[in-house]
């Protein structure tokens, strides 16, 4: 493998591969990159999405809270709702401002 | 949590859901906002014909329009002011009879509660107090309504016994937050969308077993690959 091998698979990939069968027995040959290449374009895109990323990893947590929340809350409704009928109608108008 | 925080919070939450929508003088209400709306788009819009006049070259046709304009924004102002006028004494009848019908009506005290808390907020939200009338005679109605409505409202709170403190607390709780709301807030936003996007994307890569692909997609990232 030459020191540079990404330039080298990108050139292999586009030059030398023309059939189905030389693409399958390519992949197989050069399998053994397959793990490393993975890793490393994951660490790109990671390391180019930081920011996002960052700010994504916190959303599925609240989302999560939200709906605990949700579950909670319809049991205490439940409850509340045969002593007070009335509760149905503001809780179902909430946030239509 | 102080008498004025829990009012605060409880009319905070009333603007969102409120129980005395339907009541007469909730949609009175909304109809006096309306005609005050329309006034003043009314006035802006006779202003801007009124500028649009003066570049007008025959000096006596531009004041006599001009004229002619003052004098029907006068006259529709006098007819809007009369109608408000008669609105504002019928909202005041109203409040006052649906105020006696909630002290003679046989509801939980709770919901009693939370009705006086909605025409509270109602008088809040459209701001009504004496200060809108010049009238004394109007403006002392207006006044002994809203005493009478604090001074019963402040009556049934503090005949809660703890049960009703403990559901007052809860029911707030529920109101509080929209849950639902902030849920979908949070997935339509950018930074939720993206990271989604690229959270598929990873995984694709993860399960991806033709290194040919990759190379194809990933050129760049690649051919820094030493």
């Amino acid at each position: 493998m030459s020191e540079n091998y990404g330039e080298r698979l990108i050139d292999e990939s586009s030059n030398i591969i023309k059939s189905e069968g030389d693409i399958k027995s390519w992949d197989n040959k050069n399998k053994e990159y397959l793990g490393k290449v993975k890793k490393h374009i994951i660490d790109n895109i990671k390391q180019n999405n930081k920011n996002i990323l960052e700010n994504f990893s916190k959303l599925p947590k609240e989302i999560l809270r939200f709906e605990k929340d949700i579950e909670k809350e319809k049991k205490l409704f439940k409850d509340l709702h045969k002593k007070y009928p009335f509760i149905k109608k503001i809780i179902s108008a909430r946030g239509q401002d | 949590m102080s008498e004025i925080d829990k009012q605060k919070r409880m009319t905070n939450i009333l603007l969102a859901g409120n129980l005395a929508t339907n009541y007469k003088s909730a949609k009175m209400l909304q109809e006096i906002k309306n005609i005050q709306s329309q006034q003043l788009e009314g006035d802006k819009q006779r202003n801007f014909e009124l500028q649009k006049q003066s570049g007008m070259q025959e000096e006596q046709l531009r004041e006599q329009k001009q004229k002619i304009l003052l004098e029907k924004q006068k006259q529709e102002k006098e007819e809007r002011d009369i109608e408000l006028h008669k609105m504002k004494r019928e909202v005041f009848f109203d409040l006052s009879e649906e105020l006696n019908e909630v002290k003679k009506n046989k509801k939980t005290k709770l919901e009693k509660h939370f009705i006086l808390a909605s025409m509270q907020t109602n008088l809040q939200k459209y701001n009504i107090s004496s200060s809108m009338t010049d009238d004394f005679q109007e403006k002392k109605v207006i006044k002994d309504f809203i005493t009478n409505l604090n001074d019963y409202s402040n009556v049934i709170w503090k005949s809660f016994g703890d049960n009703e403190k403990k559901d007052y607390e809860i029911i707030l709780d529920i109101l509080e937050v929209n849950e639902e709301k902030k849920i979908n807030i949070i997935k339509n936003s950018e930074d939720y969308k993206n990271g989604i996007m690229l959270e598929k994307e990873i995984r694709t890569i993860e399960q991806c077993k033709d290194l040919h692909l990759l190379v194809q997609n990933y050129k760049k990232e690649i051919s820094k690959l030493k």
